[in-house]
């Protein structure tokens, strides 16, 4: 057993075995993909994980991945042994977001049962959002790779594979030092060219056994009827500062703090938002429906929309041009018939857009490339709802946003949430008027504040009073917000968003009414917080109880 | 609603063909087999002869086959409404009658 000696590092043991050789000894890296949103079927690959696996491939490593989401086995833990017992594994990289919080608990269990010598390095958003409660809650990771990982993620594989145990000098990272006390480094710079990066490693996912089998996305009949989907991110970050949400620290929005339990991370509203070039986009495109036969592609991007406006309108219509000029523009679109998913030739694509961002010529020539849909976090028709969340958008440019996307031929997603912290009735009659006079059919969201986010911080205690103060209980009952979890609603409790969400969709305004006169004869007023205008320290400061962490980049971003 | 739904335009336009020149038309393609929907426009109609199968012609039939795409889109998305499974009707009768583009007006808003 290699791992077997103690007290024997592997430089050493290298060393002596192969005098030669061991300084360019590469580590053995296995992935690991937990598994999240078990209640739908795998269809996206882990797009991050493909893209550390190609990174460190191309550095001459050996890599395996184990997609634990595509193949969901039915005894996780046995399968988890045979694949630990497989190989000498020198690194076990495991991450996802915060919703893959219980699967990454007992994968990690199992790392530290059936290899125990490896390395258990974690990374995004679940360790990223409260690294210092993770590196608590999961005390079988060793490393912690905060916020973007391109460049921290190979620099700790070097460092494991010269046998380097001093962690301290590696940015970026939070670990355990000898005496097994937390200890957080400073803050990596980002990736500024992120076109260097390669193209991720798609074949080390299940394509042909399971993503390929699940392209079907219930977002347009084109997407609904592909018949080989895949992922692609075009960009990182999104400009605007929606209150419920986070960017992972890949925006540079992550700063470092001193709490009196330890160090810990916060986020800002600072916002480096990366693009690739469309090149970058067009030629990825075009090597997944060469290779794979993909005729359909999902963005994964935040926004697509603030990425254009930030390049002055330049980025999509340069995207769509080189689409068409590379062959990609869907047969169905090019000869102006109607889209027949067995003949149709080119790649169709979907991604995400902006209420407040979206205009005419700009969807007219998305959809001339394939388009077929754009997802609208919409979220509400109330503007006073919208305001307070940040959205960057009114009720009246929610609705330009639905009709010039559909006036384009392309299906606007009407994303939804209720349950926000100044919902009351008169914000839900308004989003149910427009959902009536649009057309919209939904089922909403709930909102939730994810660890990470402004809301998280602001409501943290309401939440856990209502997990009986257990932060763990929180993450293992988070999902995709389609659930009710931690509710965040000043005015109304879980059994009524339940409640009223019902009465939505069924669009019974009498009940709702009715059910408003018996809340005003129990509560009076409704609490109307408000959040704009509230200042960066606010979110950052916790009452004084912390401070940040003065260090190069970090102190810039603010 | 598609052409070959509409039944009474459907049968105007074939009663427009027959009139054009004695009722003898048979153009179909006789062995083509029919499909569902062929059969079930054929079960409204009766007459002296055999219609053709407009219903299965390159233009029409490849409308068709786009509108039940659409359709059957929004009928499956229904099924599984909930979260990011969500739509817009596209037989809907809203109208805008607002500006194309966000207004300073509205920007300030925000």
């Amino acid at each position: 057993m290699v791992k077997g000696f103690t007290g024997l590092n592997l430089e050493t043991f290298w060393l002596i075995l192969y005098p030669n050789e061991y300084s360019h000894y590469m580590s053995k890296i296995l992935f690991i993909n937990p598994i999240i949103r078990e209640e739908d079927s795998p269809r996206h690959i882990p797009y991050g994980m493909a893209m550390l696996a190609a990174i460190v491939m191309k550095e001459g490593h050996q890599v395996q991945a184990f997609d634990a989401n595509a193949w969901r086995p039915q005894n996780l833990e046995r399968v988890l042994q045979d694949v630990l017992q497989a190989d000498r594994w020198d690194i076990v990289a495991v991450g996802s977001l915060t919703t893959a919080h219980r699967c990454i608990k007992v994968i990690v269990q199992a790392i530290k049962r059936y290899a125990p010598t490896a390395k258990v390095v974690a990374g995004g958003g679940f360790l990223t959002s409260i690294p210092l409660d993770i590196m608590k809650l999961i005390p079988g990771i060793d490393i912690g790779v905060l916020g973007e990982a391109y460049l921290t993620f190979p620099d700790v594989v070097a460092r494991i594979d010269r046998g380097d145990d001093d962690w301290s000098s590696c940015q970026g990272i939070i670990f355990r030092n000898g005496n097994g006390h937390i200890k957080m480094t400073d803050a990596r710079p980002l990736l500024q060219d992120i076109d260097t990066l390669p193209f991720p490693a798609y074949d080390l996912w299940p394509l042909e056994e399971v993503y390929f089998k699940n392209s079907m996305v219930l977002l347009s009949a084109e997407s609904m009827s592909a018949h080989r989907r895949l992922d692609i991110n075009a960009s990182y970050g999104c400009s605007l500062i929606c209150r419920y949400c986070w960017h992972l620290g890949s925006i540079g929005d992550m700063v470092q703090v001193d709490t009196p339990e330890g160090p810990d991370t916060r986020f800002t509203y600072a916002r480096n938002i990366r693009w690739h070039s469309p090149r970058y986009i067009v030629d990825l495109v075009k090597h997944v429906h060469e290779k794979y036969g993909v005729d359909f592609v999902s963005f994964l991007d935040e926004n697509l929309m603030t990425m254009n406006a930030a390049t002055g309108g330049k980025w999509l219509p340069e995207i769509s041009r080189l689409w068409i000029e590379e062959g990609l523009q869907p047969s169905c679109i090019r000869d102006g018939v109607p889209h027949d998913p067995n003949k149709c030739r080119g790649v169709h694509f979907g991604g995400t857009s902006h209420a407040g961002l979206a205009n005419a010529e700009v969807l007219r020539v998305l959809r001339d490339a394939g388009c077929s849909y754009l997802d609208y976090g919409l979220e509400s028709f109330s503007d006073r709802v919208l305001k307070n969340i940040g959205k960057g958008s009114t009720a009246k440019n929610n609705e330009r946003a639905i009709k010039i996307t559909m006036e384009a031929d392309i299906r606007p997603i009407p994303n939804q949430m209720i349950g926000f912290p100044d919902e009351f009735f008169d914000s839900i009659l308004a989003t149910m008027d427009a959902w009536e006079k649009l057309g919209v059919v939904v089922y909403p969201f709930f909102a939730t504040a994810y660890p990470g986010s402004e809301w998280y911080y602001t409501y943290k205690d309401k939440i856990l009073a209502q997990y009986d103060g257990s932060l763990d209980a929180y993450l293992e009952d988070l999902g995709d917000a389609t659930k009710i979890t931690g509710v965040i609603s000043e005015n109304f409790t879980a059994v009524e968003l339940l409640g009223l969400r019902e009465l939505m969709v069924k669009f019974d305004r009498r009940k709702i009414l009715e059910y408003e006169k018996a809340w005003r004869n129990l509560h009076g007023e409704p609490k109307i917080p408000k959040f704009v205008g509230s200042k960066l320290w606010d979110r950052i400061g916790d009452g004084g109880k912390i401070k940040l962490v003065e260090q190069g980049k970090s102190k810039e971003l603010i | 609603m598609s052409r070959c739904d509409n039944i009474e335009a459907f049968r105007g336009a074939m009663e427009g063909l027959l009139n054009q020149g004695g009722g003898v038309y048979d153009l179909r393609q006789k062995n083509a087999p029919r499909t569902n929907k062929q059969e079930k426009v054929m079960s409204y109609l009766k007459g002296n002869y055999e219609v053709d199968n407009l219903c299965g012609s390159a233009e029409i039939g490849s409308a068709v086959k786009d509108e039940s795409l659409s359709t059957k889109f929004e009928d499956f998305a229904r099924a599984k409404l909930g979260g990011s499974i969500a739509f817009v009707m596209k037989n809907n009768t809203f109208v805008w009658d607002g500006p194309e583009a966000v207004s300073t007006a509205d920007k300030n808003k925000l």
